[in-house]
């Protein structure tokens, strides 16, 4: 993994919480594999990191593991520094470690223990099981999961105020990694079933430990993420390694005491929700009464209780009874934050449906219909799929859901249902180039959006790994660049501009220069705080405002 | 989704759109206009919808296939259809194309002909020499398709490869009573010996989805070359108890059965006939 740990040194006399564009961003990490043409500072040799898969306690089924790529981030090798705790096996517990301890260490094996050590971590999978294909924060902040496109869920934790370690505060740390999906096969229709995580969404917190859901095309999985930092010690029949104790050595009785440990994170699948999907799953939302929770497909979606793994409720079906008629997909799907009973819909042509549960049990007929009519004069042939709806997201208060096309941001009222309450054009300068991205794919690009914690400012992703923030209540707007060459330590993020035609500034880029390859689908922010994760093909950028930083 | 695989696959499209990743090149002429106006609109047609076809075929034989994508690019599809047929409206009748009584000029440029799509009431304009008139606003209006001439040789072996390449050929559209004598229709018999090309091509993105369906066991129970052998047994008694329709066999899901078999058995028979007839002719040598 490459860490590169950065600071902010800039004051900034704004508060935290301001406006998009008065925040100044600034370069925080960035984690992921390198990318091909991209120069980095490579460390002396190369540190192999440690991930162990966790066994299935519930699940018992084997999935035939030579269909698996090899997919371990870890291969342990000559080149590792003996962690502390190695030889711990705690009496069958799967050995989870934790990055950070390693990552630590092998700064000080290396030897480099600047801010812009940069460990060359060898992964043993192709670059494309790397590529991040969902990012999402819990809901207190403090957890941030991605999941990548081989399966694998990495969870980052943020690291706590200490003041023994002032360079590593607020910061995002790996807290465990995980393999959540295999891929499988479907033989009726011998068709293989991509491992790709799509969505995670955390589950409220109830108890000390967390959940999180995570799908791929045809099923979820609920997860429970636990700390484990005490083990019993002083088993009577079994010594310290677990073996019985020949009993003639047995002399006194003892009761077993709790010892503190190295904290061990344990990652436990507790169910799973199969087959209850024909199509691929592209949404899952949990829903505000904590029990229950959709997924969707391309049409239907299924209403699931997160304790009931063998059936779920179908609420919608928009699946024509002849599947020539189909015009219309399913993209999105989203529960309402507060209320249990509505939830929204987008399709793939650009309307918005918000379905009340209460109605009917099933919900075909919606109660709202979100439509902008079409502008006559505006019609060409890929208004289409250039208005086809990539992502829907209700604001933190509820009164606002925000839709992400391929060319704008809609801020919709959920009174108003005939035209959105705000529009931002996100790249408007590729209107002219729909033909080459409609040849090349780009155009059928889902890209994602987030509001802030305030629900005052909108962010999304656009090409050349730039995304773009709007302020609604400024008006204002800026659009910035995730990528390494342009991400040193302690940098502010400098504002990027796109030239759209004449004269180009010495800063600007032209549309033609842009990389169609390098695009920002993904990405979340903090549910309080200016902290922003970005994924970039495989990189994973945090970004925080300088105030924040500074704080901690 | 895999970026570079369209490029991969046609080259001689991409020669048309070069579009490097972060190659400088020079602008268009018209830059920043929203419609697609870089070449003249009928070329540009034909070339977005080949590039459509392709994009449709494409996904049939992914290995993930995606269904929101097929949709897209089907609706994109009818529409470019649709705009093609205008255009070829436009040119045909310079007083106007909403004038149906007023009979054209002269036959479509490059042999534009239009045919009925899957309507039964469309059987009297299936005269595909001319008369573009006659059918110009009903089929706007009513069906979305505008159909291409076979003399697009490109286009219906498109259209041929991509029926060739699904997985389930369900045609619920009745055959047209007409065929046209100047359409090759060979490379389409197995599937669909009676119908026109230009019928052939609306339905390749609706038979695509069609594709994606779980496969039924509906679908092979329901055989044509099985009822053909069976014509001469009486059924009646078995049909009048179970309700369905002769000829097709009671399976799980009645409902769907009866529903799509009338026209299936439409189908079955003619390809049924078809499949007979090049057994003849293998037999016979």
């Amino acid at each position: 993994m490459h860490l590169v740990q950065c600071e902010s040194i800039e004051t900034n006399s704004q508060g935290a919480g301001g406006c998009g564009n008065d925040i100044q961003w600034c370069f925080t990490q960035v984690k992921g594999t390198t990318d091909l043409d991209v120069s980095e500072v490579h460390c002396g040799s190369a540190c192999r990191l440690i991930l162990l898969s966790m066994g299935e306690d519930i699940d018992t089924r084997k999935i035939n593991n030579s269909f698996l790529r090899d997919q371990n981030y870890v291969t342990e090798g000559e080149a590792l520094p003996q962690l502390p705790g190695d030889d711990q096996t705690g009496g069958g517990l799967p050995d989870i470690r934790i990055f950070t301890t390693f990552e630590e260490r092998a700064l000080e094996v290396m030897g480099e223990v600047e801010d812009r050590a940069i460990i060359n971590a060898e992964v043993s999978t192709g670059r494309k099981a790397d590529i991040i294909s969902t990012v999402e924060f819990n809901h207190t902040g403090e957890l941030l999961a991605t999941g990548d496109k081989g399966g694998r869920v990495v969870i980052f934790q943020r690291e706590q105020e200490t003041k023994s370690q002032p360079h590593h505060q607020g910061e995002y740390n790996v807290y465990s990694t995980f393999q959540s999906h295999e891929p499988e096969f479907d033989y009726l229709k011998s068709l293989e079933i991509e491992e790709k995580i799509n969505k995670i969404r955390w589950l409220p917190q109830q108890n000390a430990a967390h959940f999180l859901l995570s799908t791929n095309d045809k099923t979820i999985k609920l997860w429970k993420v636990s700390e484990r930092d005490k083990r019993p010690e002083g088993y009577n029949l079994k010594d310290e390694e677990g073996r019985m104790k020949d009993l003639s050595t047995v002399t006194v009785l003892q009761v077993p005491v709790l010892k503190p440990m190295d904290l061990m994170v344990e990652v436990t699948p507790r169910k799973i929700f199969a087959n209850a999907h024909t199509y691929h799953i592209n949404s899952i939302s949990v829903n505000s009464d904590c029990e229950t929770y959709m997924s969707a497909d391309d049409l239907r979606i299924n209403l699931w209780h997160l304790g009931i793994t063998d059936r779920s409720f179908n609420i919608v079906d928009i699946k024509p009874v002849d599947m020539e008629e189909l015009t219309e997909v399913i993209t999105a799907a989203e529960f309402h934050p507060h209320h249990c009973n509505l939830l929204v819909y987008s399709s793939s042509k650009g309307t918005l449906r918000l379905c009340d549960m209460r109605a009917a049990a099933l919900c075909d007929k919606h109660s709202k219909l979100f439509e902008e009519p079409e502008d006559p004069s505006n019609r060409f042939f890929f208004s289409e799929i250039t208005s086809s709806v990539s992502d829907v997201k209700f604001s933190h208060s509820g009164r606002y859901m925000m839709t992400r096309d391929y060319l704008t941001v809609k801020v919709w009222d959920l009174n108003m249902e005939t035209k959105p309450i705000e529009t931002y054009q996100i790249h408007d300068y590729l209107q002219s180039k729909l033909c080459s991205l409609y040849e090349n794919d780009c155009i059928f690009d889902k890209f994602e959006c987030a509001w802030n914690g305030s629900d005052s400012v909108i962010m999304t992703g656009a090409y050349n790994n730039f995304f773009r923030m709007f302020d609604r209540n400024t008006k204002r707007d800026v659009t910035l660049e995730a990528s390494r060459e342009n991400s040193k330590p302690r940098a502010v993020l400098k504002p990027r501009k796109v030239c759209t035609g004449g004269k180009r500034r010495k800063d600007e880029i032209s549309v033609d220069s842009l990389d169609f390859n390098k695009k920002i689908l993904h990405m979340a922010w903090h549910p309080t705080e200016n902290i922003i994760a970005v994924a970039a093909t495989n990189n994973l950028y945090i970004f925080q405002d300088k105030v924040n930083s500074e704080m901690h | 989704m895999v970026l570079k695989k369209g490029c991969e696959k046609h080259g001689h499209l991409t020669s048309l759109f070069p579009f490097g990743k972060g190659v400088k090149r020079k602008r268009h002429e018209g830059d920043g206009q929203p419609a697609v106006q870089c070449a003249p609109q009928t070329f540009h047609c034909g070339t977005l919808l080949d590039l459509s076809l392709f994009k449709l075929r494409q996904n049939c034989v992914l290995a993930e296939r995606n269904l929101h994508r097929s949709v897209l690019i089907a609706n994109t599809l009818r529409r470019l259809q649709a705009e093609i047929h205008l255009e070829s409206g436009c040119s045909e009748m310079p007083t106007g194309r909403l004038k149906p009584a007023q009979p054209p000029g002269q036959p479509a440029s490059g042999a534009n002909q239009v045919g009925p799509v899957s309507k039964p009431g469309r059987e009297t304009i299936t005269d595909l020499n001319n008369n573009l008139a006659g059918v110009t606003k009903p089929s706007l209006t009513e069906v979305p398709f505008c159909l291409l001439s076979g003399n697009d040789s490109s286009l219906s072996s498109a259209i041929s490869t991509i029926l060739q390449d699904l997985d389930f050929v369900e045609d619920l559209s009745p055959p047209p009573v007409q065929v046209s004598p100047e359409d090759d229709h060979d490379h389409l018999l197995p599937l669909k010996p009676a119908s026109l090309d230009p019928r052939a091509e609306p339905r390749p993105p609706d038979s695509i989805f069609a594709a994606f369906e779980i496969a039924d066991s509906n679908d092979f129970l329901i055989d044509g070359s099985l009822d053909a052998i069976f014509e001469d047994i009486d059924t009646s008694m078995y049909d009048i108890q179970q309700g369905f329709p002769a000829g097709t066999c009671p399976t799980s899901q009645p409902l769907k059965t009866t529903r799509s078999s009338p026209s299936i058995m439409a189908h079955n028979s003619r390809t049924d006939f078809t499949e007979l007839e090049n057994l003849m002719d293998l037999l016979a040598g």
